[in-house]
């Protein structure tokens, strides 16, 4: 028997192969549901990376190891991204349907992931475990509640601590300061003697990150003055006096020299990258930078840190109280295996392990696990968890944050280098941010 | 004689002839809607990827968005906000953008791809060392050159004394353009490469024989013989300049001053980074105008020129 081919059919063939192939990749779309051997796997998607220097990244890899080990039930894979990109691409692939199963969400960021529907809740899954571990949560696990639901699990804490590289202090004879105001004096001390080769205190004021760097300054030095970014109701209340002062705080520094315009290409990376360099003498920068930082060439005990100093003498400055979650990714069809994973990632072992690699413990009762009292940075992980228990200052993070804190530190650029004034620059951007949330 | 009854009187393997259309203008029809069924596919393909989202892009461009969700229809709203002073200053910072990076970077590709055709020793060395910008992604060459030209840091330090050049607003804009040039020439010397290979050698000769200087042989030979690639290329490279993201993004992020915010920069942060996908879709919709209009312009006056 033989088959005709005329044009008619080779068209149809072919029309028909197209549609195949492609209802084939369409299919091929989907979320990796199964191994085909019962085996679940889940996708993480973090801004960690296994494969680098950070030890954060070696930790997060002991552990997802350890929980592919612990079971048979589900296998986890890690995939990194860049965190200035993480929340855009897990909301993007949120709402074409697929995504993380599991996802590592800086708290400030979270209302923006609830509002753009990457997440779900989890209450269900965490009340009878938050009822016999939610006491031991050092963490307000509270700020991880959207409209009175719980979003992510907190897994590490953060404060934001005053450092200093001991050796450019000693080498231009400056102590290190006790107040704001002798900050600002040491940081101008540092750079005159330098040349300008070394910024005595850097404060990023780049918009890039989302001008991330400004505002881990900006935030608590208005909370010292009294005030706060945002207001209980949601709205923009920096626009202050206590906002005024925090900005004219910022902006002496500028006018002292201890910092130019350089700070104006430098994010909270930029900051960092230059107390490793050691073209920054002073910052204030967060906890989980330190033990990657140490670990540059040149720096190891050189830098130190200590609670950010107050306004006034013998006082310190409150510390912004945020950190890295864990939520289940809204489109996942393994909640159960996602629970578990974040479990066992809240266990005591999982955070004794980010506790050797710097990370501040959730957990108050892993601080008391040999693993982490004897470990050499014991002393400093302690003194953090006082810093957070005491001066720690839970802020409102909404789901237009990144918005806001980009317009803020564009603002900031204008009343620190370019002679706008502090209240007007202040509130131009309160009132528009207020005006779009009516 | 029709075709059609030719066709059904060649052999006996033809089928019989109920199986033709009765009006005889089968085959007749099926050449004239044959190549359509065959570009259908493609078309079907270009449709689904291109005209559907550009579709998309212009309904979200006309509502008020929440994450990535409509939420209500604002008719022009979006655009009046695109389109007021600071939207203004981003369409003029865009057009200083592509228009400096034309002017430098298409006679710097011509100019290397004449020097590339001359039969000189170790030519196959300078064309890989010269079109090497080119494998280099835009994340990349913009972290390169943020180091380079860090202040503090930076081996160019030297040359731009302690606060570097991105800490200024032209500063960063020159900087922007340099990097953008030094990324894109590699594809206008190949181009322009290709075309002058294509230039017949005896057009050239001949028009020094009539008394033609290398100069003017060059501007009255060889220039109008490549005149179409050199269209081409400015389309191209006008296209790609207007929709940068990466590039801008890495390197200065927009600013210092918002010096370096462009219109293609505040498209992505609006959608991807602040979520507000309706202003985002609006900056979209303008940069699409702007593509087509320049797009338009060039193939006229092209056009124009090929008929005069």
């Amino acid at each position: 028997m033989s088959i005709r081919l005329d044009r008619r059919r080779l068209l149809m063939l072919g029309a028909a192969t197209i549609a195949a192939a492609g209802t084939a990749s369409l299919a091929g779309c989907g979320s990796d549901d199964d191994s085909g051997d019962g085996v679940a796997n889940l996708q993480l998607w973090t801004f960690l990376d296994p494969t680098g220097t950070d030890p954060r990244g070696k930790a997060l890899q002991e552990i997802v190891d350890g929980f592919n080990g612990s079971q048979s039930a589900a296998k986890v894979t890690v995939t990194s991204i860049n965190y200035a990109k993480i929340d855009g691409e897990v909301i993007r692939a949120a709402n074409t349907g697929g995504g993380p199963d599991i996802v590592n969400i800086y708290l400030p960021q979270l209302a923006q992931h609830v509002e753009g529907g990457s997440v779900q809740p989890i209450d269900k899954f965490a009340k009878d475990w938050l009822a016999q571990v939610g006491s031991d949560y050092l963490f307000p696990v509270d700020s991880a509640k959207i409209d009175g639901e719980l979003m992510a699990l907190p897994w590490e804490s953060r404060v934001w601590l005053f450092w200093y590289r001991k050796d450019i202090l000693d080498k231009y004879g400056v102590t290190p300061p006790t107040t704001i105001e002798e900050a600002v004096a040491a940081g101008a001390a540092v750079r005159k003697a330098s040349g300008d080769k070394v910024t005595g205190f850097a404060i990023g004021l780049s918009e890039q990150s989302l001008g991330a760097d400004f505002m881990e300054k900006f935030d608590p030095l208005t909370a010292g003055y009294g005030g706060t970014v945002i207001g209980a109701d949601g709205k923009a209340a920096f626009a202050s006096d206590a906002g005024a002062q925090a900005m004219a705080m910022i902006k002496k520094f500028a006018d002292a020299g201890a910092f130019g315009r350089e700070v104006l290409t430098m994010g909270a990376d930029e900051v960092v990258n230059g107390v490793k360099a050691g073209t920054v003498a002073m910052a204030v920068a967060g906890s989980f930078r330190v033990a990657a930082t140490r670990s540059a060439d040149g720096v190891g005990d050189n830098l130190v840190t200590t609670p950010v100093p107050g306004v006034t003498a013998g006082r310190r400055l409150p510390t912004a109280v945020a950190g890295q979650t864990l939520a289940m990714g809204a489109n996942t069809e393994h909640p159960e295996q996602v629970w578990a994973f974040m479990q066992y990632y809240l266990s005591a072992e999982s955070q004794a392990k980010f506790a050797a690699a710097g990370v501040l413990p959730v957990l108050r009762s892993v601080y008391d696990q040999p693993a982490v009292a004897q470990a050499s940075n014991a002393k400093e992980l302690l003194d953090w968890r006082d810093y957070l228990a005491t001066d720690g200052k839970v802020s409102v993070y909404p789901a237009d944050y990144s918005e806001l804190s980009t317009n803020l530190v564009k603002a900031a650029q204008k009343m620190v280098f370019d002679g706008t004034a502090i209240p007007a620059g202040l509130t131009e951007v309160q009132n528009q941010y207020n005006q779009n949330r009516k | 004689m029709s075709a059609a009854s030719t066709v059904v009187q060649a052999g006996p393997e033809q089928p019989p002839p109920a199986a033709a259309p009765r009006d005889g203008r089968g085959p007749a029809r099926r050449r004239r809607f044959g190549p359509v069924a065959l570009y259908l596919p493609a078309l079907v393909l270009v449709a689904l990827v291109s005209v559907f989202p550009i579709g998309y892009a212009l309904r979200l461009s006309v509502y008020r968005t929440r994450a990535l969700r409509t939420v209500e229809f604002i008719g022009w709203d979006n655009f009046a906000t695109v389109l007021g002073p600071a939207g203004w200053a981003d369409i003029a910072r865009t057009f200083v953008y592509v228009a400096v990076s034309l002017l430098l970077a298409v006679p710097l590709g011509l100019g290397l791809a004449v020097l590339l055709n001359k039969q000189i020793r170790f030519v196959r060395l300078f064309r890989v060392v010269i079109l090497l910008p080119w494998v280099v992604s835009q994340t990349v060459a913009a972290l390169l050159w943020k180091w380079l030209l860090n202040g503090q840091y930076g081996p160019l330090h030297g040359v731009f004394g302690g606060e570097g050049p991105l800490a200024s607003t032209w500063g960063s804009m020159a900087s922007l353009i340099v990097v953008n040039v030094w990324l894109s020439y590699p594809l206008a010397t190949i181009l322009c490469l290709a075309a002058l290979q294509t230039v017949p050698a005896e057009q050239i000769e001949a028009s020094r024989v009539d008394g033609c200087t290398p100069r003017q042989s060059f501007f009255l030979v060889v220039v109008p013989a490549i005149r179409s690639t050199l269209l081409i290329l400015v389309i191209m490279l006008t296209l790609l300049y207007f929709n940068m993201v990466t590039l801008v993004y890495t390197l200065t992020g927009g600013g210092p001053f918002s010096g370096t915010q462009v219109l293609s920069l505040n498209a992505f942060l609006q959608s991807f980074q602040f979520f507000k996908i309706g202003i985002g879709a609006a900056y979209s919709v303008v940069l699409f105008v702007l593509n087509i209009v320049f797009g338009v312009a060039y193939i006229r006056v092209l056009k124009g020129k090929n008929d005069a």
